[in-house]
């Protein structure tokens, strides 16, 4: 027995309370693991007790599973795995394994005389992360620990990729520098890490925990404050700052598209997600919601402006930045910050983000570098570029929030619904590079990569009519990872086989697509990718990965999926998706060690694996997409359907169009059709049909005067 | 505690009789484990895990001896005490105890109903002779190691 007090002495005393994620005592790990056991069974109990005390962790009992599910709510954060009986009388150990999962995120570990093969299957899909037999060897108690670290160091991955440094990741996080000049991503992230860490614990943790927990739900109103919020503060969208000049930050920085480079990705100062998100949650002042969900949303508004002003911009794009110039320096700020959100969202592979420019420009343009619309906001409203909107629109959230403000905070009456027609364009990819960027936890977020997604995937598909529907929707998630979506979108072709391999790699990286939320869906924890766009709110882990569209309603469609579902049955192949993933957050190293080194080998790869996954991702990634398309009223379903009808034109997913989503029809995918002129009158065309016209696509009428340059 | 030569009798009955508890198969490995648990802050732990099982299975017992008098279709309960009674059966190593609820649940899964009855009885009858078996036991454990702490009996000298 492992008794460092001495033999057989308990060490409820030990530092149980201390070990808490982030407060590890290293050299006492695993002591002081705090376990909850439920069993009907009080001799068992008083066994497992005996045991885990003998282990020297820090054991709390119950009889009762609501007992101990009010146990586990009163302390979140007060238990760090749970141990449970299958067999109770007051509720089903699956039942509680399920609540568990869902709202603590702990690892449960399931445990019974029967060992019959159905009920330790049941265990897997319910996302247990063990199954023992009684009698339970003390044995097997001692090595429990494995699966708190293995969940931590998930979700750690999980929020890494996302952009978000959370507390969970304490553990794992690399050294801490504040090194924003790095062009790695490195610094970045370890700045943002360390920012986290230095931030407020307890909100962070709580924030962890409820990153797992539904996803905040950007309404209309919600998005509407959030808009207001920003103009009121302010904030320079290019810049995304009022406090601080992340526009040296950014130029200073290499921007990471170098060729054969992994994507560098930067991640924004601390104070760009810090600050601005927090100003804007004390603004809004909404009950419940926390700065990571601003963030995230804030990110995914990012991105969605640029992408209008992008697309207005052709020539404007200067800043466009070729990947493989790497030149973020060269972007405008506003380019700068979404290239980099960009990179960090997502490694936008370099072909992806040329042709997110070029769908942004209404060109295809092979490598015209970044192409966030580096054009000056102001000249998004002049030009109607409806795809700009759809960028940003795309978000159901967005687009209902009032257009302008997507488009750098000029409220715009556009509806949603016009937005998210929009978006078809690559756009919403930008967002969801975005979102990929900054990987706040977002449900919202995640709708909106989720669209910009199928956006480009319909763009894809349009353009190359043989895009696989698969990648479109599993785009989706990959949008979020970064531009990477939409310019795929743009590219058609190339896309495909990045749309593909992104898929996985999005599926696996749920927080890529929706930072913040994932967090958990990672396989293993089940982390739900969240790539549905339109789902902001995750629905517990648990019953996601088992239906994907039920789950997909308003947060991250494809977390649900994720879940233990893709553990389950994707956690293998989507292995090493998930590492890749993760990579495109982490530093440019990792991603370095991604296969194929570069984006574009990693597209490769993610093709292959998604090959290899079609069956999966689909109904994973489709289904969350067709949840949204389901569940979201409004924009987000137009845009659904829309990309339902094209992405699912040839795929089997089942995205049912709800309603079509005349205005983007078809033109919308194809990137082709990108024309400004054409996408506008599209877009102004389905306007009026699909929701109030108000100018959305007309950009002239923002008043430009409101945005704070 | 006297000196181990006044206690020697004593350890050594203790002994046989733990031996034999064993050999006769009606305790196994599982028991040892709750004995090498005991320590400063439980030394009787065993018994206490034991007074324990002995008191659940009485409640288990009870409940199948009812609903095997009125069956009722759902076998929900009486199901999940049987689970309940592998369980701890399993956990404190009351082998020939679980061997019965083995056959008890073979019982409910042919219907065997009128099998069924006799095989609770069984379990009954097999509960209650370990428990007659293991009171002097832990009686006379008392006695010759009252704090015995993580010392257990087979420091003496439990031959087998």
């Amino acid at each position: 027995m492992n008794l460092s007090n001495g033999k057989g002495s308990m060490s409820t005393s030990t530092s149980g309370a201390a070990w808490k994620s982030g407060d590890v005592v290293p050299d006492q790990f695993p002591a002081g693991l705090r376990v909850l056991v439920v069993d009907d069974d009080p001799t068992c109990l008083m066994i497992l007790e005996k045991m885990l005390r003998t282990c020297i962790y820090e054991v709390t009992k119950c009889n009762r599973a609501e007992h101990a599910l009010s146990l586990l709510r009163e302390n979140k954060n007060g238990f760090d795995i749970v141990i449970s009986d299958v067999h109770m009388p007051d509720m089903d150990g699956f039942k509680l394994l399920e609540c568990i999962g869902l709202e603590m995120d702990l690892p449960v570990i399931m445990m019974s005389a029967d060992d019959g093969k159905n009920v330790v299957m049941k265990g897997v899909t319910h996302g247990a992360c063990d199954y023992l037999i009684k009698p339970v060897r003390i044995e097997a108690l001692k090595n429990i620990w494995q699966h708190v670290v293995r969940k931590k160091k998930n979700e750690w991955r999980e929020l890494e990729q996302s952009g978000s440094v959370e507390e969970g990741d304490r553990q794992a996080k690399p050294s801490e520098e504040a090194d924003y000049s790095s062009s790695a991503n490195e610094g970045n992230w370890k700045s943002s890490k360390k920012r986290k860490d230095e931030e407020e614990d307890p909100e962070d943790r709580d924030d962890t925990s409820t990153l797992k927990k539904p996803r905040v739900v950007w309404s209309v109103e919600l998005h509407q404050q959030f808009v207001a919020a920003v103009n009121q503060l302010g904030i320079d969208m290019e810049r995304l700052d009022f406090v601080g000049p992340e526009r040296a930050f950014i130029s200073q920085s290499a921007p990471s598209f170098q060729p054969n480079n992994r994507l560098v990705l930067f991640f924004p100062p601390n104070r760009l997600l810090e600050a601005v998100p927090k100003k804007i949650l004390e603004l809004m002042n909404v009950p419940g919601l926390t700065r990571e969900n601003v963030a995230s949303h804030l990110q995914k508004y990012r991105l969605y402006l640029r992408r209008l002003s992008g697309q207005h911009q052709t020539s404007m794009n200067n800043s466009f930045i070729s990947p493989q110039e790497a030149s973020f320096g060269s972007m405008t700020s506003l380019n700068g910050i979404d290239l980099q959100t960009l990179a960090v969202a997502g490694q936008i592979p370099a072909q992806s983000l040329a042709t997110l420019q070029a769908a942004g420009l209404g060109r295809s343009t092979a490598k015209s570098g970044i192409p966030l619309p580096l054009v000056d906001q102001r000249n998004l409203f002049s030009f109607e570029n409806p795809k700009l909107r759809f960028g940003e629109g795309q978000q159901q959230h967005l687009s209902n929030s009032k257009p302008v403000n997507l488009l750098h905070g000029i409220p715009t009456s556009m509806e949603p619904k016009q937005l998210t027609n929009l978006h078809q364009s690559t756009q919403s990819l930008g967002m969801n590079m975005q979102v990929n960027a900054h990987g706040t936890q977002n449900g919202s977020l995640l709708m909106q990569m989720a669209q910009p997604q199928s956006r480009g995937q319909i763009l894809n598909d349009a353009m190359s009519g043989h895009i696989p529907r698969l990648p479109t929707t599993m785009k989706q998630p990959i949008v979020s990872t970064g531009v990477a979506s939409g310019v795929l979108g743009r590219n058609g072709i190339a896309d495909n086989g990045r749309a593909a391999g992104y898929n996985p790699v999005m599926q696996n990286n749920s927080m890529l697509n929706f930072p913040i939320n994932q967090a958990s869906e990672l396989p293993g924890n089940s982390f739900p990718l969240g790539s549905a766009s339109t789902m902001s709110s995750l629905p517990s882990k648990g019953t996601f990965q088992d239906e994907v569209t039920s789950e997909v309603k308003g947060s991250v469609a494809f977390v649900p999926s994720y879940d233990i579902f893709n553990d389950l049955n994707q956690h293998k192949s989507n292995d090493w998706d998930i590492q890749n993933v993760g990579l495109t957050f982490e530093a440019s190293q990792q991603l370095n060690s991604m296969p194929g080194g570069s984006l574009d080998l990693v597209h490769q790869g993610f093709s292959g694996s998604q090959r290899n996954m079609p069956v999966r991702n689909q109904s994973n990634v489709g289904k969350p997409m067709y949840s949204m398309v389901d569940t979201d009223h409004g924009n987000s379903q137009n845009i659904n359907q829309h990309l339902n009808n094209t992405l699912l034109g040839d795929n089997s997913v089942r995205v049912k169009t709800e309603r079509t989503t005349d205005v983007l029809g078809d033109t919308a995918f194809f990137p082709e059709q990108f024309g400004q002129d054409d996408l506008m009158s599209a877009l102004l065309k389905q306007q009026e049909g699909i929701a109030p016209s108000e100018n959305q696509f007309d950009f002239d009428g923002y008043s430009m005067d409101n945005i704070p340059v | 505690m006297e000196t181990n030569n006044a206690a020697d009798p004593l350890r050594e009955q203790l002994a046989i009789m733990r031996n034999s508890l064993f050999d006769e198969k009606m305790l196994n490995d599982d028991f040892r484990v709750l004995e090498t648990l005991e320590d400063r802050e439980q030394p009787n732990f065993a018994e206490q895990v034991m007074n324990s099982f002995f008191e659940s299975s009485d409640e288990t017992i009870a409940i199948f001896e009812q609903t095997l008098e009125n069956p009722t279709s759902n076998f929900s309960e009486f199901e999940r005490q049987l689970y309940r009674l592998k369980g701890s059966c399993s956990g404190v190593g009351a082998c020939k105890v679980r061997i019965e609820a083995d056959k008890l649940e073979k019982c409910i899964e042919e219907r065997d109903l009128e099998r069924a009855k006799i095989v609770v009885q069984q379990i009954k009858k097999e509960r209650d002779t370990l428990e007659l078996r293991l009171e002097p036991y832990f009686q006379l454990l008392r006695q010759v190691e009252p704090s015995r702490g993580s010392q257990r009996p087979k420091s003496l000298r439990d031959a087998n």
